[in-house]
């Protein structure tokens, strides 16, 4: 009787079992939206009106937090990492980076002068920025270069 | 004979999704892509201490090496005895392979006294930027990364 009975229950209706994917792709979308939408990555604009210099020995940035970004065009104009911000003189370049050093440093990072210097640039206007970080107590510079031409 | 003949259970609508369409619509996407991106190089970058963050309280064991960039591009050091000597003329080349061999010297002198490797560069203001990356480039071959810049005291670098 026992085995009657368990051979009922585990018959082949002819039915087969079919599982509905359209629920994991729903949370899958759900997912998507939530990481597209909260997600910050944080990358440096790039001023197109500047080329860097060249250096093959150029390595990849550790990380890109805590980046200060300073462009540095070829007519010597400075601008902020918006590539549109213009800063006038020397005062406008360190009350910039002296916002930025805190504002780095508020979030627990260390603050690093990132200098995106196009290669023709007179190295003057470099040395101004390097000084600037100076004065604000920048610890760490570095030069934006591509490792080929 | 009729009589032995099966029924057959009339078959199951089973909808079905069509995605052909779908798929259609992906490849145009990416053709769309793969034609109109750009690829951008990618930036690197070379990593330097700034001069305040060396300290001079007490003097290194090795003397620094100071190495002199003029407004044409010529490449000296200053030797242990004093003496200018030029280095690197050709403004165009990216490689400094005369300074790089100092260089290494320098690095091997300073592992063996096992000490840091100081470098000072004195750049004339009207230098470009590429030629003092191509020396911070020989630099970073030779691995020094203790590096200050002699000519932030300027007046008119403000």
């Amino acid at each position: 009787m026992a085995s009657d009975r368990l051979r009922a229950v585990n018959k082949d209706d002819g039915e087969s079992a079919e599982m509905d994917m359209s629920p994991m792709i729903d949370m899958v979308f759900l997912l998507l939206l939530f990481f597209l939408v909260v997600s910050n990555p944080k990358t440096i604009k790039i001023d197109p009106n500047l080329t860097p210099s060249v250096a093959e020995n150029a390595q990849a940035a550790k990380s890109k937090n805590g980046k200060i970004v300073v462009n540095v065009r070829d007519n010597g104009d400075f601008v902020k990492e918006d590539t549109k911000s213009l800063m006038a003189d020397g005062a406008a370049l360190r009350e910039y980076l002296k916002a930025e050093k805190e504002r780095v440093e508020s979030k627990g990072n260390e603050p690093v002068l990132h200098i995106r210097s196009d290669k023709e640039v007179e190295f003057k206007y470099v040395q101004r920025v390097i000084k600037a970080g100076a004065t604000v107590g920048l610890k760490q510079v570095a030069y934006a270069a591509f490792n080929k031409e | 004979m009729a009589r032995h003949k099966k029924i057959q259970a009339p078959e199951e609508d089973e909808p079905g999704l069509d995605i052909s369409s779908l798929i259609d619509v992906c490849f145009l996407l990416l053709i769309y892509f793969l034609v109109t991106t750009q690829i951008i190089k990618k930036e690197q970058e070379l990593s330097t201490a700034l001069p305040s963050t060396t300290p001079s309280e007490t003097p290194p064991d090795l003397a620094p090496m100071l190495i002199l960039l003029e407004a044409n591009g010529n490449i000296s050091i200053k030797n242990e005895t004093g003496v200018i000597e030029l280095l690197e003329s050709d403004s165009d080349a990216r490689k400094l392979p005369n300074l790089s061999a100092r260089l290494d010297l320098h690095k091997s002198a300073a592992d063996m006294s096992s000490s840091k490797a100081l470098v000072q560069i004195k750049v004339d203001g009207d230098a470009v930027s590429q030629r003092v990356t191509d020396v911070l480039n020989s630099l970073a071959g030779a691995k020094i990364t203790e590096i200050t810049f002699t000519d932030l005291l300027d007046p008119e670098a403000n």
